[in-house]
């Protein structure tokens, strides 16, 4: 009897403590300058990194995690971030592949995390529903905002942080106190989140809507209606950027809100766009990506793959990247479309990739961790 | 003696293994398992032996037969298009292929042995849960038979994004979107909104009876609900942004329910979406009265019960019946049939020409989808299911029976049969097992079958030309025809190729030949109405109504014309003077075009081609189904396996009954059974082991180890009745402790039923209609070679409907069991003798009669609370009087009771009865009032 005793209490404790590592971030641990802040790598959403990458997918080391992804892997001080759908972060070391260890949050971070020096920022949805800043010190959230259903990504612009939240608002947040600096009603929400570029905030809504405002002040400088419902984040380069769940796809000026140019596919797009010195790269639900010609929005190249594209595409080095739920990994040579190399998974891949130049990383709907590279 | 047992003994009669054999097989071959009630329920008949092939493409598993190799290339076709966009618009893949099973038309289809319950004609096809499984009939038209697959895959679809978004979140809610969602998004993503959906919501909105989508749930399952859902959904994606309804999928796990998640979705509540919905609707609809009308106040409505439509006007001549009448059909309360009235309309005489529905001759009239002729000879023209096909049948008024039957050998479906002008030959339309339906000419006399189309398109509602040289039908072999339009040809009965008489991207149906010019039914107005193409090619419109007008006929006199329209959420018989209007529009003579093809699979796209072969897959696994204190615990393990056309299937029963670690090993109870209902005999076998410890009221507890085996074997004569065959084959040891004996015997046990049921269903049970089962059987002891008993039972069921939601009901049971150990009985309760406790009896000769007067008590009753409202639909009341007898050996007297009670139906699931009554001898009355509250249907 004391033996079982023992031995189920050895079990509980080892349940309650120790069969996963809670995530710990020495004081001592120098913090590693980020190379993909941002889901969509920088505030601006480009998407696109340089790097000397050529191409390959190797499978460089592979991980696993106990939770199904429920929103895109962040980058970020040195690390692999990803929220679990069990309501966990799990990190994993981007110089070692090592895990780190995982932290509870009890709700599922959709919008992904924005690691800015040793703190991180994440809303936490249902039906926690705050936007929570956590010190990653002390696993201690610095502080925390009331907030309902963020799914899309905060942005940071020096000591403020701009968030969407259901109902449409726009908020702008002290990043150190959390306290509001000005906030402004919106006619519907956001699902993609706010862009950021120049000291302008430029933020889609579901109703069609492409808003800008003054970063500091939260003045209106212009709005677009594009007319269709705008489900992704916009990519910010010499012009904006932005798709249509309608199959638009728009070119704006950046100071004005004009429509520069348009195209219009006959599958709905929910992807965000990725864009670099040369050209403007998307993916429609219908599977097919294209590379535009950034002046005019001229087709310049366009690649089927198998399966619907949810996780929206991105730039490393001189190619493009991207899943596709026939549950490829694409690689193509973003000058010419040619598929340079692909891998096949287990399991889909829901949400973009991420890459700091020496690896592209993924998480599989089944929790499988991947870096992929030469 | 009344006898009511606690729980924690187990009891049971000798019928157990039988009762536990049976009801394994009932779960697999009685059909509408919902309704049927204990040993009655009608048949799916295998009459069709097919020869399965499967289809392998890139996302489907096709199942298909021969004969429809080219309709099951075009099922692939359509399907990967509809994957793909779907794929698109869910944002989703599937991974496991998809298994679709086609069927060429609607008779074979209603043979599907993926569902056990028989699907009422009305079902276009269905999506089943356990294997993921889409079952569609082809019905002639490719452009149907794309929404269809179509919807069906939206379905598939809806359900993996479900699963999908469950499996992400890790987060399972037990409820589904509401019906009335889910058809309507399967509607609104398969199919345009046409002039049959504008009808429907245009009747509900004009009539100030639109239902509100908090109410959706009076009309759920309908052909409204389905058509309003797909309003809502498309009002959703056309003002909230056409992300919004994929949104509510992302978003299901984000609220506790439906509502919650729309508002969160939409920014406002469903009810403010509903208010919206209907005001645009509203803002539709009301202008358009302004130039057009309603059926019953613009012209003279001649039915009024029920649903009537295709008249035919006829002058007869001669007997009794002479003078003007109009033949129809009609589904006035629950059978379909074939009525005759006077030009006044049937408020002034009614005459019952044909009932059917209730017999294998017409097992089906085919109401809504097969017009009728008649003449002025007193002869009419229809056709009917009977069996596996078709059959045409030519019945005289004057006789008032069926004067001609023809089976037409290759035909599957018949529809919409007319009479040649002279009468000796008639035009139809028919399909064979391609599906692919052509028009067909019959002489009468000889019965020479002549195919006067052959070719892939849809070509129906033909027509003799007032030469009767000339055949007019409909038929999608236009420009449009791949979209869905059907223009009006006409081509030689001597042979040609058919030529075009009307044109355009809309429905020109129902040709009507007449001296003044042929009137027909068109949507191209966006309404159904009657037309008239003059000879000059000038198009008339004969009527302006706004709901619809179908099917013109014109009187004898040739002044007016008799109309099927459709008002007041039914179709009825109107009459219309024809009054010229001015020329609405001139048909141009269209060039002949009938390029288009329905697009097929590249044949590399298939991955392969093979004979089915059975492949198991589970159907249920679950653990302990129930516990009865008589019949002792009747579940533990259940698993049942079955293939993926569902004609073969294996079922699994293990329990243990031990009381201590002792007999473990030797107390489990286990069943294995197989069935097979690839053909019309079905048949089963199994083995079983049981052992427990049981209880009845002659003989006390009592041990008994059963080990044998069974075979069953079920013949379906038709849709209503069947016989049916179980022997047992088992050795028995009975070990009475109480009573002090063993009985060990190996005993083979023969049963032999006779079963009818052709009833109708009310929400609360059985209004129309009979039911009877008639059952012998014996038990023989092998090894003394004598008889063990005998049980004669017969149980008949009549219901007379008294009017549509009242009916009396009659049942008379008697049961009689002999030999050295009789099968005694339980009897009483509120399934059998009411007054009396359930078990109050337990006898082997049992004489019982019941009657019963059901009336409808309250339409809705919705009860407030804080939390909320709960509402009751359809409480029913009823007046009952029972009397019966149990005995052994000597009649002692009959009892009696009667009483009064209700019945509250709970979703189309369960009925709760409430019973009031009160015993007698039939010399005095019991003084206090009996109370019995239990489940299920009404006798």
């Amino acid at each position: 009897m004391i033996l079982r005793i023992f031995f189920v209490s050895a079990l509980v404790i080892w349940l309650l403590t120790g069969c996963t590592k809670k995530f710990k971030y020495n004081r001592t641990d120098e913090i590693p300058a980020t190379a993909w802040q941002y889901v969509r790598y920088n505030q601006q959403g480009q998407a696109a990194i340089p790097a000397e990458y050529k191409g390959g997918l190797n499978v460089k080391w592979e991980t696993g995690s106990p939770e199904s992804p429920i929103g895109p892997p962040s980058l970020g001080a040195g690390m692999l971030i990803h929220s679990g759908s069990k309501g966990k972060l799990f990190f994993y070391s981007l110089s070692n592949h090592k895990f780190l260890g995982r932290l509870k949050i009890r709700g599922a971070s959709q919008a992904g995390v924005v690691t800015v020096d040793s703190l991180a920022y994440l809303a936490v949805g249902p039906s926690r529903n705050h936007l929570v800043c956590l010190n990653l010190f002390n696993q201690k959230p610095l502080w925390r905002a009331s907030l309902k259903d963020v799914t899309g990504q905060p942005i940071i612009l020096e000591n403020r942080l701009y968030v969407g939240s259901a109902g449409g608002d726009l908020h702008c947040l002290d990043r150190l106190t959390g306290e509001e600096i000005w906030r402004k009603k919106m006619p519907a929400k956001s699902l993609a989140g706010p862009s950021l570029n120049d000291s302008l905030v430029y933020f889609p809504c579901d109703n069609g809507e492409l808003r800008c405002f003054n970063a500091l002040t939260g003045d209106s400088v212009f709005t677009t209606d594009l007319r269709q419902p705008l489900l992704s984040k916009a990519a910010v380069g010499d012009r904006i950027y932005i798709s249509g769940a309608d199959g638009g796809f728009f070119a704006i000026d950046k100071l004005n809100g004009q429509v520069v140019w348009k195209s219009h596919f006959d599958w709905p797009i929910w992807t965000s766009p990725a864009v670099d010195d040369s050209a403007v790269y998307i993916a429609d639900n219908g599977g097919i990506v294209r590379a535009l010609n950034k002046r005019d929005g001229a087709l310049l190249w366009e690649f089927k793959t198998g399966g619907v594209v949810i996780a929206s595409p991105i730039v490393v080095g001189d190619f493009l990247l991207l899943a596709s739920l026939d549950r490829f990994v694409y690689c193509l040579n973003k000058r010419t479309g040619i598929m340079n190399s692909r891998r096949e998974l287990k399991s889909e891949i829901r949400f973009p990739l991420v890459s700091d130049g020496r690896g592209i990383y993924a998480v599989a709907h089944d929790g499988s961790i991947f870096c992929f590279g030469d | 003696m009344n006898h009511y047992f606690s729980a924690n003994r187990k009891k049971a009669t000798v019928l157990l293994p039988m009762v536990l054999a049976v009801a394994f097989i009932s779960l697999a071959l009685v059909a509408e398992p919902a309704y049927s009630q204990f040993y009655f329920g009608k048949n799916k008949v295998q009459y069709t032996d097919f020869d399965w092939q499967v289809m392998e493409t890139e996302h489907f598993r096709i199942f298909f037969y021969p004969e429809e190799e080219e309709l099951a290339k075009i099922a692939a076709r359509i399907s990967e298009d509809s994957y793909r966009e779907l794929a698109s618009r869910f944002k989703l893949e599937i991974y496991n292929p998809i298994p679709l099973i086609i069927y060429s038309s609607p008779n074979y289809f209603s043979q599907t042995n993926v569902t056990p319950t028989l699907l009422p004609e009305s079902v276009g096809g269905f999506t089943e849960f356990l294997k993921g499984r889409v079952v569609v009939p082809f019905h002639g038209s490719y452009y149907d038979f794309e929404h269809v697959l179509r919807h069906e895959l939206v379905h598939v679809f809806t359900l993996s994004k479900l699963e999908s978004v469950m499996s992400k979140q890790r987060y399972f809610r037990m409820a589904p979107p509401p019906l009335w969602f889910i058809e309507g998004l399967a509607e609104c993503w398969s199919t345009n909104w046409d002039s049959e959906a504008d009808m429907i919501l245009k009747d509900m909105v004009l009539s100030g009876r639109l239902f509100t989508i908090d109410r959706f749930y009076e009309i759920s399952g309908t052909y409204f609900m389905y058509k309003l859902g797909q309003s809502v959904c498309q009002f959703i994606s056309d003002e909230y942004g056409t992300d919004k309804l994929i949104l509510i999928f992302e978003n299901w796990w984000k609220g506790d329910d439906f509502d919650e998640i729309v508002e969160m979705t939409l920014g406002e509540p469903l009810r403010e979406v509903s208010r919206k919905w209907e005001y645009a609707l509203k803002k539709r609809y009301f202008p358009q009265i302004a130039d057009a009308g309603l059926a019953s106040y613009e012209t003279e409505k001649l039915t009024r019960s029920g649903y009537a439509l295709k008249g035919v006007p006829i002058m007869l001549n001669d007997g009794k019946l002479s003078g003007e009448w109009i033949v129809f059909k009609a589904n006035k309360l629950g059978y379909s049939g074939i009525y005759m009235m006077p030009p006044a309309g049937e408020a002034t005489k009614l005459h019952t020409l044909l009932k059917g529905e209730r017999s294998a001759s017409f097992e089906s009239l085919h109401l809504l989808q097969s017009g009728i002729d008649a003449n002025n000879r007193g002869l009419v023209l229809f056709s009917s299911k009977s069996e596996e096909n078709d059959v045409l049948y030519l019945y005289s008024i004057h006789q008032r029976k069926i004067i001609q039957r023809f089976e037409l050998a290759g035909l599957a479906t018949i529809s919409s049969p007319r009479f040649s002008p002279a009468g000796d030959k008639a035009v139809f339309s028919a399909a064979g097992k391609s599906g692919i339906v052509d028009i067909y000419l019959l002489e009468f006399t000889g019965g020479e079958l002549k195919m006067l189309t052959d070719d892939f398109y849809n070509d129906v509602d033909p027509a003799f030309s007032l030469d009767g040289d000339t055949v007019l039908f409909a038929s999608d072999r236009c420009l449009e025809g791949e979209k869905g339009a059907i223009n009006i040809f006409k081509m030689a009965l001597d042979g040609g190729k058919p030529i075009p008489l009307t044109s355009g991207e809309w429905r020109d149906i129902s040709p009507e030949p007449s001296p003044s010019g042929l009137y027909f039914a068109s949507d191209r107005d966006g309404a159904f109405n009657i037309y008239r193409l003059n000879e000059d090619r000038s198009v008339v419109k004969i009527t302006s109504l706004l709901t619809g007008a179908y099917d013109p006929r014109i009187t004898p006199d040739g002044k007016s014309l008799v109309f099927s329209g459709y008002q007041d959420f039914g179709f009825h018989i109107y009459r219309t003077a024809i009054i010229d209007t001015s020329i609405y529009a001139r048909e141009e003579t269209p060039a002949y075009i009938s390029s288009w093809r329905p697009g097929m699979l590249d044949s590399r796209k298939v991955k392969s081609s093979v004979q089915y072969q059975t492949d198991y897959s589970f159907d249920i696994a679950q653990s302990a189904i129930s516990y009865d204190p008589v019949y002792g615990s009747i579940g533990g393990l259940q698993v049942a396996l079955s293939d993926m056309l569902g004609d073969n299937a294996f079922y699994f029963l293990l329990t243990n009954t031990a009381e201590s670690k002792d007999d473990f090993f030797s107390s489990f109870n286990v069943a294995v059974t197989y069935i097979n209902k690839k053909k019309r005999l079905n048949w089963g076998i199994g083995a079983y082991h049981f052992y427990d410890e049981y209880y009845n009221d002659y003989e006390g507890y009592y041990f008994e180890r059963q080990v044998g085996g069974l075979g069953h074997l079920t013949y379906p004569l038709s849709k209503f009745n069947r016989v049916e065959a179980t022997t047992f084959l088992r050795y028995s040891d009975k070990d009475s402790w109480i009573l002090g004996y063993r009985r060990r015997a190996p005993l083979i046990s023969n049963y032999f039923s006779v079963i009818s049921d052709n009833s109708i269903w009310d929400i609360s049970g059985p209004i129309e209609g009979h039911r009877y089962n008639i059952t012998v059987g014996s038990t023989y002891a092998l090894d003394e070679g004598r008889v063990f008993n005998r049980i004669g039972l017969v149980d008949l069921r009549h219901y007379l409907r008294l009017g549509r939601y009242s009916a009396y009901a009659s049942r008379l049971f008697a049961y009689s069991s002999s030999g050295v150990e009789p099968q005694r009985n339980y009897f009483g309760g509120s399934w059998s003798f009411r007054g009396f406790s359930r078990r109050a009896f337990y006898n082997r000769n049992i004489l019982f009669t019941s009657n019963e007067l059901r009336f409808p008590l309250i339409d809705n009753l919705v009860v407030g609370f804080p939390f909320g409202g709960i509402g009751f639909q359809g409480i029913r009341g009823a007046l009952f009087v029972d009397a019966g007898s149990a005995w052994d050996n000597d009649f002692d007297r009959f009892l009696g009771s009667f009483g009064a009670g209700f019945r509250v139906a709970l979703a189309n699931v369960i009925v709760l009865r409430f019973d009031f009554s009160r015993t007698t001898d039939f010399e005095k009355i019991s003084k206090s009032t009996d109370f019995d509250f239990f489940f299920g249907w009404n006798f």
